[in-house]
């Protein structure tokens, strides 16, 4: 691999980091990071997943969220909009594949996909059969109109990373953690071929529109395109410098985007093989990429919890006020007092991702802790409690808050959709419930 | 202080193993872990060679960035180490490594999401050095007890060294001088930000 010498690329566009002020084009609702967006054809909307457990539908041409989906228990990785753009599919670490219905905002099927992590979701053309895949190494075929939905299980050497289905619905790519990407015919499930030759893991695939090329992008840093019909490797694409996590084709052949573990966004003449422009485009990992109207605009979803709108023409951020640079989300309202217990704010950084210590919970996967202690467990109104915390009658107060952590929520509220943590040092828990007594708010406080 | 680091020298890699067995034996690592690992490089193309993968214990970790929970931290002596109480199996430090390092066991129960196991330079982890506790979620702590990766020492040809950076660097340096050439050792730019001996 010739990743580790690789001289950097020409930088055509890199936005200013760094100089404040909400950027106007961002959409912005997600409490974590944004793991997976995909785009309506038609660009009126899109659909974003994210580590918040959440999912969302967008308005673009305003740049607002329309509605949000409660459903899943732990972080979402992939999301799909059937053609016609009324439903949507999600997919999660909790293993649960859901059909959404995106103009009511009801649940209309929820799939037990996978054992534990699964992340790979794709749709085929028809939009009725849909793939799965996930780290118990198997890929799901499903005809989601069907009573009876599930249609084939497929077993792979390998965790499952990423999956693609030919424009003409009859091939199914998968890209696995070993780096190798299967070739599949979905009627039957018979292995055509395999492609060789990333080095490690690949994360992100997409066929062409005339279905003659597949592009797969990798954790070895580069982006490779293959013939379908030979299984030859015909291209190599390099440009980044860290590993690539997510790809998109346009719908009319022209260009692919690639994004990366350090937050870069490549855009490519795809017959050319030529790199068009590279954007700064967010604060952390460029998580998923989706092109909207035409190929015109893409989407980008990154670590930095927000998604943003680029013009394929020149990769200028769309609608992006003058000087507003990117600006990392503060969203937790901690960290005015991190001088003063600087251990209690490091152990805190645990917690975080998931909590507010504020009124506003901010669409965390976790209620807000805002006066946490003495409050009845499961009772922050609005926000969706698994029935193990609805239904406790454990008070919040410094002991129960210490043996949470001590024997963990899986012990302390079987059931709880608070993932399996622990704090084994006492002196730690001591030191974190001291910082929380003290950010979270006494109950009366004003 | 030391800054360790791990080095493969992948003109000497005979494709033996015996680090990737040397490792699985002293940590008692899960079913379905490997820590270390030998991948071949450019797969049936010209430049292929074969190398010793593992966590490399980088300079601003990639993997420690992206964590949302914070898990990870780095030893005085440059090491890479993460809490297996904190880790919430999100797979999020797996996509950001170059070396395809992080490790998750299979899963158990629905919804119950593996920790993620990667090598730890043979230093063990948060718990007390040498601890049973640490033994079991970590495996062995050799540094605590003054010695080296067990990988490195157990290769037979030398290919992969592993210690104090600055050691490790020099040695490769007089061995790409005495043989003449040396393509640079693999992955050092991507872990390092540097180049060794090339
Ligand atoms: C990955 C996300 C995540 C992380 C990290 C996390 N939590 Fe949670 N937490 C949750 C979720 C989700 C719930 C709600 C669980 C349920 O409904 O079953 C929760 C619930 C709680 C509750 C109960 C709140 C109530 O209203 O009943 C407390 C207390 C809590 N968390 C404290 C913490 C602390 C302290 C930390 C850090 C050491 C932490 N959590 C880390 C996701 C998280």
């Amino acid at each position: 691999m010739v990743a580790a010498f690789r001289r950097p690329v020409a930088v055509l566009t890199l936005l200013v980091c760094c100089l404040g002020g909400p950027a106007a084009a961002e959409l912005a609702a997600h409490g974590g990071p944004v793991r997976a967006v995909a785009a309506d054809r038609s660009g009126r909307v899109a659909l974003s997943g994210g580590f918040d457990y959440n999912v969302i539908l967008w308005d673009l041409a305003n740049r607002e969220p329309l509605r949000q989906f409660v459903g899943h228990d732990a972080a979402v990785n992939a999301v799909a909009i059937r053609p016609g753009a009324h439903q949507g599919l999600s997919l999660g670490d909790d293993g649960v594949l859901i059909l959404w219905d995106l103009d009511g905002g009801e649940e209309l099927r929820r799939l037990e996909a996978h054992r534990g992590k699964a992340v790979a979701l794709a749709l085929a053309p028809d939009g009725r059969r849909a793939l799965t895949g996930g780290w118990d190494r198997t890929i799901r075929l499903w005809d989601l109109d069907a009573e009876q939905p599930l249609r084939a299980t497929w077993q792979i050497e390998f965790n499952v990373n990423c999956l693609a289905v030919s424009p003409d619905g009859g091939i199914a790519a998968a890209g696995d953690h070993d780096g190798g990407i299967t070739i599949r015919r979905i009627a039957d499930g018979v292995v055509l071929g395999q492609l060789l030759g990333h080095d490690f893991a690949v994360n992100g695939l997409a066929f062409s529109p005339d279905g003659s090329t597949l592009a797969s992008a990798s954790i070895d840093q580069s982006v490779r395109l293959w013939d379908v019909a030979t299984r030859r490797e015909t291209g190599h694409l390099e440009g980044h410098e860290s590993p690539v996590l997510s790809l998109a084709i346009s719908a009319d052949g022209r260009h692919l985007a690639s994004g990366d573990a350090a937050g870069f966004v490549n855009f490519w003449d795809l017959a050319g093989r030529r790199l068009l422009w590279q954007a700064a485009a967010h604060d952390g990992a460029v998580w998923g990429l989706g092109f909207a109207a035409e190929g015109e605009i893409l989407l980008s979803a990154g670590s930095d919890e927000v998604l943003r709108l680029w013009s394929a023409d020149d990769g200028m951020e769309i609608d992006r006020a003058p000087g507003n640079g990117r600006m990392a989300r503060a969203g937790t309202g901690a960290g005015a007092e991190a001088d003063e217990n600087r251990r209690g704010a490091e152990l805190f950084r645990k917690c975080q991702v998931c909590h507010t210590v504020t009124a506003d919970g901010g669409n965390r996967a976790g209620p807000t802790l805002y006066r946490v202690f003495g409050r009845r467990a499961g009772s922050v109104p609005g926000y969706p409690y698994s029935a193990a915390l609805r239904d406790s009658d454990i008070v919040w107060t410094r002991e129960t808050v210490a043996e949470l952590f001590a024997i963990g929520p899986e012990n302390l509220t079987p059931g709880s959709k608070m993932p399996l943590q622990r704090l084994p040092s006492e002196a730690d828990r001591d030191i974190l419930i001291d910082y929380l007594v003290r950010i979270t708010g006494a109950p009366g406080d004003e | 202080m030391a800054r360790m680091k791990f080095l493969c020298d992948a003109e000497r890699c005979i494709e033996c193993n015996a680090c990737v067995t040397a490792c699985k034996n002293e940590h008692e690592v899960p079913w379905g872990v490997n820590r270390r690992r030998v991948v071949t490089i450019n797969d049936g193309k010209p430049g292929e060679r074969s190398i010793s993968v593992a966590c490399m214990h980088c300079s601003d970790a990639p993997c420690m960035a992206v964590c949302p929970v914070d898990c990870f931290y780095e030893t005085d002596d440059g090491v890479v180490l993460h809490s297996k109480d904190l880790c919430i199996g999100c797979g999020y430090c797996f996509y950001a490594c170059p070396f395809g390092a992080p490790q998750y066991p299979q899963a158990g129960n629905y919804g119950s999401r593996g920790k993620m196991d990667k090598c730890t330079f043979c230093a063990g982890g948060p718990e007390e050095d040498n601890s049973a506790a640490e033994f079991q979620k970590y495996g062995r702590n050799r540094l605590a007890e003054g010695k080296l990766p067990l990988c490195a020492e157990m290769c037979s040809t030398k290919a992969l060294l592993g210690g104090d950076g600055d050691t490790v660097s020099s040695i490769y340096r007089e061995r790409v001088v005495a043989r003449g050439f040396g393509s640079g050792a693999w992955g050092w730019g991507t872990a390092y930000r540097s180049k060794a001996g090339g």
